[in-house]
């Protein structure tokens, strides 16, 4: 700096009566003098800050050194010198070519306007501090804000800001808007957050809020659960967030930044999926299933609490592998031992096995499992289930034990008990059969039982067994068993088909009851019956052959022998129907009732049998309908006589008082029918089904006035049956009864 | 006048033998009765009969064997032979054994009378 002007200037600011003052002082300062702003001092400090040496700025222009800055202030120069009013420029920018280049500064400075003695203005002192630095400073903090601002906008992490203790929300970005507070932001921003969140203040965050504000510690939550009330209703979500305090550069705190990751969707999704397993868990303990997981490398095993209460330990127990082996019972090692090697060759493990609980109880367990391999084909984990069966293998020796009852109860018959499968194959006898036979077990299970049967008797049981097996009927049939010591003795089968809750046969149960004495004695009984009827034939042959003489020596001599002798004769014939009933009965029951086969013309026989009844029977009158002309039938012409004698018997004797009985005969088209027709007593309705049966009689005060076996409809039905023929009876009580039978008709 | 018609009649049982020996003698037969079959064939020989009326079941003999030996007998066989059972089936067999006639026991007096007459000899 010349010396001259420094010391001018030194002379103007001693004038000035600042003296030293100004020359030392921080801000610079100029004196511009006259309309033409001519600089006539400037200190230092000022001319450091427009970087201007004394000689290019003192006694010039302030425009001809500093020409850049005349836009920004010749006005406020000039209006300072016409008026006098001082102007203050704050942070004021100013475009200054300096130290090389072009730049814009700040500056806060006066415009002051100095007067001489008389008061007229002269010119202007200006007094600058040069704040660049610090503006700049400041923009900077201001756009790096900005930049904040908009990055925590575009942030795909909800973001937003507080301010001040009552949490005003201050900003707040996209994500949060839309995914969380689902507000418009109008109704959010300035205005304090509990204001626009009632909700939250039933929850934590007012107080970790307030928390953060006033400690300066920043606060991290992962998964707290909040319920926020936007715009669509309260919401609950899963929320991983940070509350942050935003300090001042003065170390205050002025508010919270707080992020907010919205991670409902994945905590509710393994939430559902923990719901799940925990289901699965619940399903797996109601089954008592107990779980295990054997890690065959580290022999590490892991098992649900189930399973070590099998074992008798609680919950949460560890209990090392080989403690649950040494449970198993020693007898069954080698069961396990063998699903194990079975297991490695297929990777399934079954079996059951008994355990001894640490009670010392002896449990029945079930295990099934599979075996997982390694890449190396190397076996690398086993899991499974086990499941307590011990109630099960209880039940199971509960049926052995019925099973061997019905056996013992079975063996303790004196019946033949059998069984057959659905099929009807024989799958057991009782003890019984095997006493009987003389025959073993496997000899007669070798299909060999058709053995013990009499020869004569194996085709037709054969046959009756089939059949039933086939229709699924009950099966009965006599037979003869040959005995261990060689005698045959008859046997009556019966067997039931036991049928399951569906109908389907599931097998058959059948016993053979001795009946060989009674068969004997029914054969005897029988054969008696028929020796006895046959005996009785000669005597009464002799009677009635004397009755019968004497009836011709004394007709219309002797009025009281005529009587007697007619009585006697009728007396007889009465036993010679009986006589012969009986007999017929035990040819039924003997099966030896024997037809003789002949083709006959059912009119002939219709009239001959009716004109012996009208003669027998003088004081009756039959009606007699028999049209049909040569309608013939095939069977035997006396025993078919004898049904129709029968039928006339009875209208006879069931209408004494009127006397009337019609015949009929209907020719249909396979069969012929021959009715009987009465006007007697008749028969009621649940006697008309018996009738058939044999030694069925009506029962009633009738009974006493018409004897005789009831007899002569079961063996007439007899008859008829082995005809193939249908017998029958249409009857009312009190107006009488119709009898009939129908035959099937034969080409002569 | 013809001849009485000569009717022998064997039965063990003397009651109903002597029943037919009445029956028969009132209707004007002339009866033999003969409840013993011992020398049979020969004592019907020495009757001559021209009926001859025989229980199948005789004490000690089968009426169907004597009907046999009557029937094998050049002299006799000729006679007609009726037969009387308690047993109806016995008919075929008593027929078989070349009997002419059965009556089945009991019988009605006029059967018996008829049957009989159809054997009478013809004049």
């Amino acid at each position: 700096m010349p010396e001259d002007n420094q010391n001018a200037g030194k002379k103007f600011f001693s004038d000035l009566k600042f003296g030293n003052f100004m020359e030392q002082a921080p801000m610079g300062i100029c004196v511009l003098e006259g309309e033409q702003f001519i600089a006539i001092n400037a200190n230092d400090a000022y001319l450091q800050v427009v970087d201007r040496t004394p000689e290019q700025f003192i006694g010039k222009s302030l425009f001809e050194s500093l020409p850049e800055v005349k836009d920004a202030v010749e006005g406020l120069l000039k209006n300072v010198i016409a008026t006098g009013i001082p102007y203050h420029g704050i942070e004021f920018p100013v475009i200054l070519k300096r130290f090389g280049k072009t730049e814009t500064t700040y500056f806060n400075f006066t415009y002051q306007a100095y007067r001489d003695e008389a008061g007229t203005i002269q010119g202007v002192m200006v007094i600058c501090v040069e704040v660049t630095q610090s503006v700049l400073a400041r923009h900077a903090i201001a756009e790096s804000e900005q930049q904040f601002r908009s990055m925590v906008m575009q942030s795909p992490i909800a973001m937003t800001i507080f301010r001040g203790p009552d949490h005003v929300i201050e900003t707040a970005n996209h994500v949060l808007f839309e995914k969380i507070w689902r507000k418009k932001p109008e109704d959010v921003l300035n205005r304090p957050a509990l204001e626009v969140f009632p909700e939250l203040k039933e929850q934590k965050y007012p107080e970790l809020l307030q928390k953060v504000y006033y400690d300066g510690i920043t606060h991290t939550e992962k998964e707290s659960v909040a319920y926020v009330h936007g715009d669509d209703g309260m919401r609950r979500f899963f929320l991983d967030f940070e509350y942050r305090p935003l300090f001042e550069p003065d170390g205050s705190i002025s508010g919270i930044i707080i992020t907010v990751n919205d991670v409902t969707s994945e905590v509710e999704a393994r939430l559902q999926a923990e719901e799940s397993e925990r289901r699965t868990n619940l399903v797996i303990d109601a089954s008592g299933l107990g779980t295990w997981e054997w890690n065959l490398q580290t022999d590490e095993m892991k098992f649900s609490d189930r399973f070590a209460e099998l074992f008798g330990y609680g919950p949460n127990e560890k209990i090392p592998h080989d403690k649950l082996v040494n449970a198993i019972h020693p007898d069954d090692l080698q069961v396990r031992q063998l699903a194990f090697e079975e297991a490695y060759k297929t990777s399934v493990l079954n079996y059951e096995a008994r355990l001894f609980n640490t009670a010392g109880e002896i449990k029945w367990f079930q295990t099934k499992g599979k075996l997982l391999f390694d890449e190396f084909n190397k076996p690398l984990l086993m899991m499974g289930t086990l499941r307590d069966i011990t109630r099960e293998k209880d039940h199971n020796s509960e049926l052995e034990d019925r099973e061997r009852k019905f056996r013992l109860l079975a063996d303790s018959m004196p019946q033949i008990v059998w069984t057959a499968d659905a099929e009807g194959n024989l799958n057991y006898f009782n003890k019984s059969l095997y006493n009987f036979t003389g025959m073993s077990a496997t000899e007669v299970m070798n299909d060999d039982w058709v053995k013990f049967i009499h020869p004569d008797d194996v085709n037709e049981n054969m046959r009756i067994w089939k059949e039933s097996v086939a229709a699924g009927s009950d099966y009965i049939f006599e037979q003869r068993f040959l005995t261990a010591d060689g005698h045959y003795r008859w046997q009556l089968s019966r067997a039931i088909p036991q049928k399951d809750t569906t109908g389907n046969i599931r097998m058959w149960v059948g016993t053979s009851t001795d009946i060989h004495e009674i068969k004997e004695l029914d054969e005897q009984k029988d054969l008696f019956i028929g020796i006895a009827s046959h005996e009785l034939k000669t005597p009464i042959t002799t009677i009635k052959g004397y009755v019968q003489l004497l009836q011709t020596m004394y007709v219309g001599k002797d009025m009281f022998l005529e009587n007697s002798l007619n009585a006697m004769h009728k007396q007889v014939i009465t036993i010679t129907d009986l006589i012969s009933d009986l007999l017929d009965l035990s040819k039924i029951r003997s099966g030896n009732l024997q037809i003789q086969q002949e083709v006959f013309d059912i009119k002939d026989m219709v009239t001959d049998v009716l004109l012996n009844t009208r003669q027998t029977n003088p004081s009756f009158e039959f009606i007699a309908d028999i049209q049909a002309n040569n309608v013939y039938v095939s069977g035997d012409k006396n025993r078919l006589s004898q049904v129709l004698i029968n039928f006339l018997t009875n209208a006879i004797k069931y209408s004494p008082e009127t006397k009337q009985i019609n015949i009929r005969m209907e020719d249909n088209n396979d069969t012929v029918k021959v009715f009987v027709e009465d006007t007697g007593i008749g028969i009621g309705k649940s006697d008309q089904d018996r009738i058939f049966e044999r030694f069925y009689r009506v029962e009633g005060k009738e009974e006493n006035t018409f004897p005789g076996f009831g007899i002569g409809l079961f063996i007439a039905s007899e008859i008829i049956k082995q005809h193939n023929g249908n017998i029958g009876v249409t009857s009312e009580l009190g107006k009488g009864s119709t009898f009939y039978f129908s035959l099937p008709k034969q080409q002569k | 006048m013809t001849q009485t018609t000569h009717i022998l009649v064997i039965d063990d049982n003397t009651d109903l033998l002597m029943m037919l020996k009445a029956m028969l003698t009132s209707r004007g037969y002339q009866v033999t009765a003969q409840p013993d079959t011992e020398n049979i064939i020969e004592f019907t020989k020495g009757v001559s009969p021209d009926i001859i009326l025989m229980d199948m079941l005789l004490s000690g003999a089968d009426g169907r064997e004597i009907c046999r030996d009557l029937k094998a007998n050049d002299d006799l066989k000729n006679i007609p032979v009726v037969m009387l059972s308690a047993y109806p089936m016995a008919q075929v067999d008593c027929l078989n054994a070349g009997a002419d006639g059965f009556i089945e026991k009991p019988f009605d007096m006029n059967f018996l009378l008829d049957t009989v007459a159809r054997f009478k000899p013809a004049d």
